[in-house]
């Protein structure tokens, strides 16, 4: 599904961002650019939480002026976003809040805590009572509950560790191949390894988009030979102990 | 003699120990990084520390003052001074200028010399021209500067950072890696984080997983361990695990951390 902006423009607190368009599609895109660049407002501006100034926002060849469902955002920080009383009624609160009832929305909570890894044992305890990275992953579930088919994501992997990490990658593949269109405002360059295309900002201003070629496959060109971790070390080793000798 | 000292550490929340029989002695000046995955019990330990957390077993002293003496209390938080991941959660006051003010302000210093100590850390910090700023204006990365800004002015002689750079592009974290160069000479700098890339500039790492220290040694020690890094659950890098392949076929090849460590490596 695509999310375009045409010519848009918003301002706030004497920071402005003029004239941006762009469209992105099925696929993982991100978007980058130092702190203060934008990424956070333009998150804004495609999901509809801030009034554009100009310009208007199209979801799949239709404008919208309003938050729209099929769109989802998950803000930094999202387990600031709980607020219930235990994990399970906070995942199921989006599909309750559209009208589902609560055993479809129950069940649809749990499918959606298995695979984000949260210990069954805890889904009917205080979502405060979980692990910070626990947090993060329900929090995130209490988003994609709803099969959004748009994910706005701003800066979803800082704090995460290991685990959360390789978790949060999982996520990533599952949303790729659901063919969901994922725009990821972030500072993780190994984020790039998993993505599609990349938009950098600058001031309020988009300065570059352009696909995405996996620093891992250029260091595979770079040293003649296939693109896994293995040939890569094998052939470094051997120009490292040529270069010895 | 070593400023901070621990012996036989324990600590629990409630459910079973977070924090197992942890010993360490840090001198003056260093920079440690106490690493390890979310629950490993790093937070937990510098908490302790830091006097947030009431130490009920083991030993802690901070320059000789234990801190199960509540008369040292107050002189040991003196010492402290501690950034916090989330910039927003310490701001007091709308004004950069006023906010880093109000900790030796609070602590009775007088006018001319919170004036002197604030000019100072914002102008350590890169701040000096936000000086009338309002704070919600600040970038992330601004922000967390701001924090630090805040702590230096209280004169710390230990700084704590709770994952301090997790928020920052890898521009603002070359500033921030610049400023503590400038910290480290007098001070102990303790970084708590998850994030192998924050401990490039460390004299030492401290490795937490399930409660316990289950490493201590230097960047170079512990660095090249991949596979003890990613068991403790810590975010292993693409270059690290190529380097540690590189290392296996019995070639040294040192820390490497990111793709500058690796392309260095390589292509020097």
């Amino acid at each position: 599904m695509e999310l375009r902006l045409e010519h848009a423009s918003f301002s706030n607190d004497g920071f402005r961002m003029s004239d941006i368009s762009l469209s992105i599609d099925s696929g993982i895109t991100l978007l980058t650019g130092a702190c203060g660049s934008g990424k956070t407002t333009l998150l804004m501006m495609l999901s509809s939480l801030v009034p554009l100034e100009s310009g208007f926002l199209m979801l799949d060849s239709a404008r919208i002026v309003a938050h729209d469902s099929r769109i989802g955002i998950i803000f930094q920080f999202p387990e600031r976003q709980l607020f219930a009383t235990t994990v399970i009624s906070d995942t199921s609160y989006a599909l309750r809040a559209r009208g589902e009832g609560k055993k479809e929305a129950e069940e649809k909570a749990r499918c959606i805590l298995r695979e984000m890894a949260i210990d069954e044992n805890k889904w009917y305890e205080s979502p405060f009572s979980l692990s910070g990275g626990e947090r993060r992953r329900a929090a995130i579930a209490g988003i994609l509950i709803s099969e959004p088919d748009i994910v706005l994501m701003d800066e979803p992997t800082v704090g995460l560790d290991g685990f959360g990490y390789q978790c949060f990658l999982e996520i990533l593949k599952k949303l790729k191949k659901q063919r969901k269109t994922v725009l990821i405002a972030t500072h993780d360059e190994e984020l790039y390894e998993c993505s599609d295309r990349t938009i950098a900002m600058e001031n309020g201003r988009i300065i570059s988009d352009s696909p995405n070629t996996p620093w891992l496959l250029s260091l595979s060109e770079r040293l003649a030979t296939s693109c896994d971790i293995s040939a890569i070390a094998k052939k470094a080793a051997e120009m490292l102990k040529e270069r010895k000798l | 003699m070593p400023q901070i000292v621990a012996e036989d550490v324990s600590f629990s929340y409630g459910d079973g120990d977070v924090l197992s029989h942890v010993s360490l002695a840090i001198d003056h000046p260093s920079f440690v990084v106490f690493l390890g995955a979310n629950g490993s019990g790093k937070s937990t330990f510098v908490h302790l520390l830091d006097g947030l957390l009431p130490l009920k077993r083991g030993e802690i002293a901070i320059n000789g003052m234990s801190l199960k003496d509540r008369n040292a209390l107050y002189d040991i938080r003196k010492e402290i001074g501690i950034v916090f991941q989330d910039p927003d959660s310490q701001f007091v006051s709308p004004l950069l200028y006023s906010d880093v003010a109000f900790g030796p302000e609070n602590y009775n210093v007088d006018e001319k010399e919170v004036e002197k100590r604030v000019d100072e850390s914002l102008l350590l910090t890169g701040l000096e021209a936000y000086k009338e700023r309002l704070i919600q204006t600040l970038s992330g990365g601004e922000k967390e500067r701001a924090q630090l800004a805040g702590v230096l002015a209280l004169d710390p002689s230990i700084l704590i950072f709770d994952e301090a750079f997790s928020m920052l592009d890898s521009n603002e974290e070359r500033k921030l890696r610049s400023y503590l160069s400038s910290l480290r000479e007098n001070r102990i700098l303790l970084m708590i984080t998850h994030d192998i890339r924050a401990t490039l500039d460390a004299d030492r790492i401290v490795l937490f997983s399930d409660g316990r220290i289950i490493a201590d040694g230097t960047p170079s020690e512990i660095l090249q361990d991949t596979e003890m890094l990613r068991e403790a659950g810590i975010r292993v890098t693409l270059p690290a695990m190529i380097a540690a392949e590189i290392r296996k076929l019995g070639i040294e090849t040192g820390p490497v951390v990111t793709k500058d460590d690796l392309e260095a490596l390589l292509w020097s």
